[in-house]
C-alpha cells in the first residue's frame, strides 16, 4: 500500500546548545493519526517547531502534502492548525481577543465554530478571563478550539494530552478521531506525547525520538507485529534477559518485550507470550536507548 | 486600514484601551475646559508631566517586554504567515495613534484658550507652533521611555521612566516658555528626534520578532 505524507523531511539538523536533533528522513503519513514519543529533551518540540515555522534556523528539507509544498509559501501555515506550549498566546488576552487575532491571521478561522467549541470544551469565555488567569488544562483547550475553528489539512500538536484531565483526553481522542473522518483521509494529525496510554487508541502511526534521532518509527499495527511481551518464570529470567529487549524482575517471574524475530530463541522456556501495547513497546524503546541510569 | 487598527487593538488589554483610548482623553479635555473656562489661562504644563507619564506606564500593559531577551510572547503569530505583518501594523498604528491623540488634545487645548480666554488681563495666548510643539515634546519623550521600557517587562522600569520623562518635558517647556531658545526651532529638533525615533521603535521590535525564529 502506498502512504502519502502529509510532511516529509529530508537531512533534518538543528544544532542548539549542545544538543542536536538529527533525522535523514521523516515521513508523516497523510490521512492518520500520528503519535511522536520520547523522553524529556529528545527533541519533539523543536522537531514540532522547525515544522511549524516557529523556528526557521535549520539545515535540511521540508515539504508538506505530498511533497507539493514549502511552507516559505505562506500558504502552508494556513492549512496548519498549531498548538504550542502554554506560552502561546499573550497573557493578558481573554478568548475574545484570541478569537480577534485568529480572525487576523487565518483567512480560514470561523467565528461562530470558534464559539461553538468553546461552549462545547465548556471554556470560560464569558468570564471574560485572560489566557493567565486559565488553568493549564483550559490554556490548551483554548488552543485546541482556536484551530479546530479552521479549516485545515494538519493538525500538529505539543502535548496536547498534559495538561488535560482524564475526561477531557477521551474527549481529545475523540476530537482527533472525528477530524481525520472528516477529512476522507485529506486530513492529517501529528501530536507529541508522554501520555502514551491515553492516546493510544487514536494513534496509527508511533515515531519514537531519543536524542534528536527517531529510533523506531511505524503503523502500531506493525510495530505490535514487530515487538512481543514475554512473561515468564523467574527460574528463566537469566537466560531470557540475554534474549529479551529489555526485562523486568519481580519474585513472581520476569516481563519483557522481545522482538518477534528473536522468539525462536526462547524455545524451552516455560513462557506466554502476549501483544504489547504501544506503550509498553515505546517504553521498551525509549529504555534502551535512553541516556537515563536505569539499570535494566 | 480596518485590520491595521484591528491589529493595534488586539494587543491592547481592556484596561489600557478604557483608560488611553476613553478615560484619558476625557479627562484631559475636562481639565482643559475647566482651565480655560475657570482660571482663564492653559493647563498645558501639567498634562505634558501627565501624557509623559501615562503613555509610558500604559504601554506596559500593551506590548511591555516585546523587546526583553528570551521573550516567547508571540509564539502564535508565528504560526501564520501574516504574523509579522499584525506585528508591524500594531506598532506603527501605535505611533500612530499617539501622535494623533497628543495633536488633538494640543489642538483643542490651543482652541479652548483662544475661545474662553479673551479680555482684559490674560496672558499671551500659545500660538499653533507652541501647540505643535507640545505635541512633540511629549511623542518624543514618552516615545523614548517606551522604546526603553520595552527591553524589560517590569513595571518599576517604566514608573522609573515616567517620573524622569515628565520631569524633562516640563523642564523643556519651561525653556521654551521662557523664550530661551526659538519655538521653530524646537519644534524642528523634536520633529526630527520623534521622526528617528519611532523608526528605531518598529524597526527594534521587528528585529526582535525576526530574531525569535532564529537562535539569536
Amino acid at each position: 500500500m502506498k502512504i502519502n505524507s502529509v510532511v516529509e523531511a529530508v537531512n533534518l539538523e538543528k544544532k542548539f546548545r549542545g544538543f542536536e536533533l538529527s533525522i535523514p528522513k521523516l515521513q508523516i503519513p497523510k490521512g492518520f493519526a500520528t503519535a511522536l514519543i520520547g523522553e524529556n529533551g529528545a527533541g519533539k518540540t523543536t522537531l514540532l517547531n522547525l515544522l511549524t515555522g516557529i523556528r526557521l534556523d535549520f539545515k535540511g528539507e521540508v515539504s508538506y502534502f505530498d511533497g507539493k509544498e514549502k511552507l516559505s509559501g505562506g500558504g502552508v501555515q494556513e492549512r496548519i492548525g498549531y498548538t504550542g506550549p502554554s506560552s502561546f498566546f499573550l497573557p493578558h488576552w481573554n478568548a475574545g481577543q484570541v478569537a480577534e487575532i485568529s480572525e487576523l491571521l487565518f483567512s480560514n478561522f470561523h467565528r461562530d465554530r470558534f464559539e461553538a467549541i468553546c461552549e462545547e470544551l465548556s471554556i470560560p469565555v464569558k468570564e471574560r478571563k485572560n489566557v493567565k488567569e486559565l488553568s493549564d488544562g483550559n490554556k490548551m483547550k483554548l488552543m485546541l478550539a482556536t484551530v479546530l475553528a479552521r479549516d485545515t489539512e494538519l493538525l500538529i500538536l505539543d502535548e496536547p494530552a498534559s495538561p488535560l484531565d482524564p475526561l477531557m483526553r477521551d474527549k481529545l481522542c475523540d476530537i482527533i478521531r472525528e477530524y481525520l473522518e472528516q477529512g476522507n483521509g485529506g486530513r492529517s494529525v501529528f501530536f507529541s506525547t508522554h501520555n502514551i496510554a491515553d492516546m493510544e487508541n487514536v494513534t496509527d502511526y508511533a515515531i519514537i525520538l531519543e536524542h534528536g534521532n527517531i529510533v523506531e518509527e511505524g503503523f502500531v499495527e506493525d510495530l505490535k507485529e514487530k515487538y512481543l511481551l514475554v512473561k515468564g518464570e523467574s527460574g528463566d529470567a537469566e537466560a531470557a534477559g540475554k534474549i529479551l529487549f529489555t526485562m523486568s524482575k519481580s519474585s513472581y517471574g520476569f516481563e519483557g518485550i522481545c522482538l518477534a524475530d528473536q522468539l525462536d530463541r526462547l524455545t524451552g522456556m516455560d513462557i506466554s507470550v502476549e501483544t504489547p501495547t504501544l506503550s509498553q513497546i515505546s517504553v521498551a524503546v525509549m529504555k534502551v536507548n535512553t541516556s537515563l541510569k536505569l539499570g535494566r | 486600514m480596518k485590520d491595521r487598527v484591528r491589529s493595534y487593538l488586539v494587543f491592547a488589554t481592556r484596561g489600557y484601551k478604557i483608560v488611553m483610548l476613553i478615560v484619558l482623553p476625557i479627562f484631559l479635555l475636562a481639565v482643559d475646559f475647566i482651565a480655560a473656562v475657570v482660571f482663564r489661562g492653559s493647563a498645558m504644563p501639567a498634562y505634558i508631566m501627565l501624557l509623559i507619564m501615562a503613555e509610558v506606564m500604559s504601554d506596559n500593559w500593551y506590548l511591555g517586554g516585546i523587546q526583553e531577551k528570551n521573550s516567547q510572547k508571540i509564539d502564535y503569530l508565528k504560526t501564520s504567515a501574516r504574523g509579522r505583518q499584525i506585528m508591524k501594523s500594531a506598532l506603527i498604528m501605535d505611533l500612530v495613534r499617539r501622535l494623533v491623540f497628543l495633536v488633538v488634545i494640543a489642538g483643542v487645548s490651543w482652541l479652548f484658550t483662544i475661545i474662553f480666554t479673551a479680555g482684559e488681563g490674560v496672558r499671551a495666548k500659545p500660538g499653533l507652533w507652541e501647540v505643535l510643539l507640545v505635541a512633540l515634546l511629549v511623542y518624543t519623550l514618552s516615545l523614548l521611555g517606551i522604546f526603553l521600557c520595552r527591553f524589560f517587562s517590569y513595571l518599576w522600569v517604566n514608573l522609573l521612566a515616567a517620573y524622569v520623562g515628565a520631569i524633562v518635558g516640563v523642564v523643556i517647556f519651561l525653556i521654551a516658555a521662557g523664550g530661551f531658545l526659538p519655538v521653530l526651532l524646537m519644534d524642528a529638533v523634536l520633529g526630527i528626534l520623534g521622526a528617528g525615533l519611532s523608526v528605531l521603535a518598529v524597526k527594534t521590535a521587528m528585529l526582535k520578532v525576526e530574531g525569535s525564529y532564529y537562535d539569536k
